[in-house]
């Protein structure tokens, strides 16, 4: 089993586009003296996503933790909730084995969440959200070996666009000058054969 | 003889005097009756004068007086013969009008009155122009079902003893002492009642900064007017929404005017001035505080204030 801690980023033009949309949208200015200009946060996550291949072939491989590319923006919606969304890149390579099918995999997410405001206490209040995900997975190098190192048999790439439904719990803190600190945990449940993961991590927002 | 004569002028003397004291006497008991009548007299007429008042008061004046000085000039003056009309020629009779309602005309709300009586109110006080006279509402043979409706109902039983005592009179035709003269039309009456006034302002202005705080989108509804306008937006719908929105994300909020000057005119102000917000964001721990300056528009449709325009900026 090994861990790919860096993935190599190679953001496609979908996603360059999608990112630079993001980035570039604001807040119209409010008809309403009070309401925010500006409430959506973007903002970048570091932390571990542990990963599941689900093989339509059977011969799953041991889950692999990564440290994905995940880009984060999220604003209030009208009713007090608010949207989340998660654009998430990473690789991963999957040893093989005689019962394992080695692969190296390519994962693009795109999750987009409602949440919901669970006030705790004052500084304590966690947003749990549920949503769905839209990815697409390219799953290449698929073999098995046998424990000699050969190889034992080949098997076609192949690569899928996805849909599963994510859970996630984040809480956040205002640090200063419209930066927020935040934690955050999540689950996601394929509805295909594709990738399982839940994960943890840390993430800073920006009111931009 | 000397004797003699004294005598004589000493006993004419005697008589004169005997004669000046007896005509004094005389008139000394003449002034005495004289007072006597007199009082008797002043009792007498005082009795007449107030037994006469008192049949008077029981018949109508009284019953009049308190409300209206002359019934009759109130029913050609204040009272029009068409229906939906209501007249006030000038700021007595409005005040009068006022009083019949026992409200400020143009200040508060009227109160609400069953329709059909309100309108056959001036049919019950019929005029008759062709020889400009007057006849007593209850006398006259005219008045139709309506205007029986009307006598029966609450609004007349609600003028104070003025109509009930009316009804009891004697048949009486009063001479007019001038034409009976063109009533103000509805539309008149209504710029009358939709003159914006500064006590207007104020209460709509503490309505609006009391459902801005307690975040009550119902009562901030009822104060935008439904064609509002806004620098950036022009739908009533869309504005709710925005203040939906800054509810629902804000744990408090608080804005207050300040040196604001209103430029009134007929149903419409307009102020200009400076405003401050401040909210707590949901997740922050920091109060934000904005500054800037602020148009409100206000337009009165009686009895309704409303803020047609909104326009702001902020402070850098």
């Amino acid at each position: 089993m090994t861990t790919k801690l860096f993935p190599r980023m190679k953001l496609y033009p979908f996603y360059s586009a999608l990112l630079a949309f993001f980035l570039l949208m604001h807040s119209a200015q409010a008809a309403i003296p009070g309401l925010p200009d500006k409430t959506i946060r973007y903002g970048l996550s570091m932390g571990a996503l542990h990963m599941a291949v689900d093989n339509p072939e059977g011969l799953n491989p041991d889950p692999q933790s990564v440290i994905p590319v995940n880009f984060i923006m999220t604003d209030w919606l009208p009713n007090g909730k608010r949207y989340w969304l998660d654009l998430l890149f990473t690789e991963a390579a999957y040893a093989a084995s005689a019962n394992q099918m080695g692969q190296n995999v390519r994962y693009t997410s795109l999750r987009t969440l409602l949440q919901k405001d669970l006030k705790l206490t004052n500084t304590i209040r966690p947003w749990i959200g549920m949503g769905l995900e839209f990815s697409y997975t390219t799953y290449g190098t698929r073999y098995t070996k046998a424990s000699d190192g050969f190889l034992l048999e080949k098997f076609d790439d192949r690569s899928e666009f996805n849909m599963g439904i994510v859970f996630n719990l984040t809480t956040d803190w205002e640090l200063k000058n419209n930066w927020f600190l935040g934690m955050k945990l999540e689950q996601l449940f394929n509805l295909e054969n594709n990738i399982n993961a839940r994960g943890a991590a840390a993430y800073l927002l920006y009111v931009l | 003889m000397k004797t003699t004569e004294k005598k004589n002028r000493i006993e004419e003397s005697l008589s004169n005097i005997a004669q000046y004291v007896n005509s004094k006497k005389k008139s000394l008991a003449k002034n005495r009756f004289t007072k006597k009548n007199k009082t008797i007299f002043i009792f007498i007429t005082s009795f007449v004068f107030i037994g006469i008042m008192l049949t008077l008061d029981a018949d109508i004046e009284t019953a009049v007086k308190p409300e209206f000085s002359n019934l009759d000039s109130v029913s050609t003056e204040y009272f029009s013969t068409e229906p939906n009309l209501v007249i006030a020629k000038s700021a007595d009779m409005e005040n009068d009008i006022s009083k019949i309602f026992q409200t400020e005309l143009t200040d508060k709300p009227l109160p609400v009155f069953d329709d059909s009586a309100t309108y056959a109110l001036p049919l019950a006080l019929p005029v008759n122009q062709a020889n400009n006279k007057v006849q007593h509402a209850f006398e006259s043979q005219a008045i139709n079902s309506k205007s029986t409706q009307a006598i029966n109902s609450k609004i007349i039983q609600n003028i104070p003893n003025t109509l009930a005592s009316a009804k009891k009179s004697s048949h009486k035709t009063v001479e007019l002492k001038s034409p009976p003269q063109k009533p103000i039309s509805f539309a008149a009456m209504e710029k009358i009642l939709n003159k914006i006034h500064p006590s207007d302002i104020a209460s709509t202005v503490t309505k609006f900064t009391s459902a801005y705080k307690a975040a009550n989108l119902d009562n901030i509804a009822g104060i935008l007017n439904e064609k509002i306008k806004t620098e950036y937006s022009s739908s009533k719908t869309l504005i709710l929404q925005e203040y939906n929105k800054l509810f629902n994300i804000t744990d408090k909020r608080d804005i207050s005017f300040s040196n604001i000057s209103w430029d009134r005119k007929n149903d419409t102000a307009i102020g200009t001035g400076r405003f401050e917000i401040s909210l707590m964001e949901k997740g922050r721990f920091k109060e934000k505080t904005m500054m800037g300056d602020i148009t409100l528009h206000m337009t009165k449709n009686y009895p309704d204030v409303s803020i047609t325009e909104i326009y702001y900026t902020y402070d850098n």
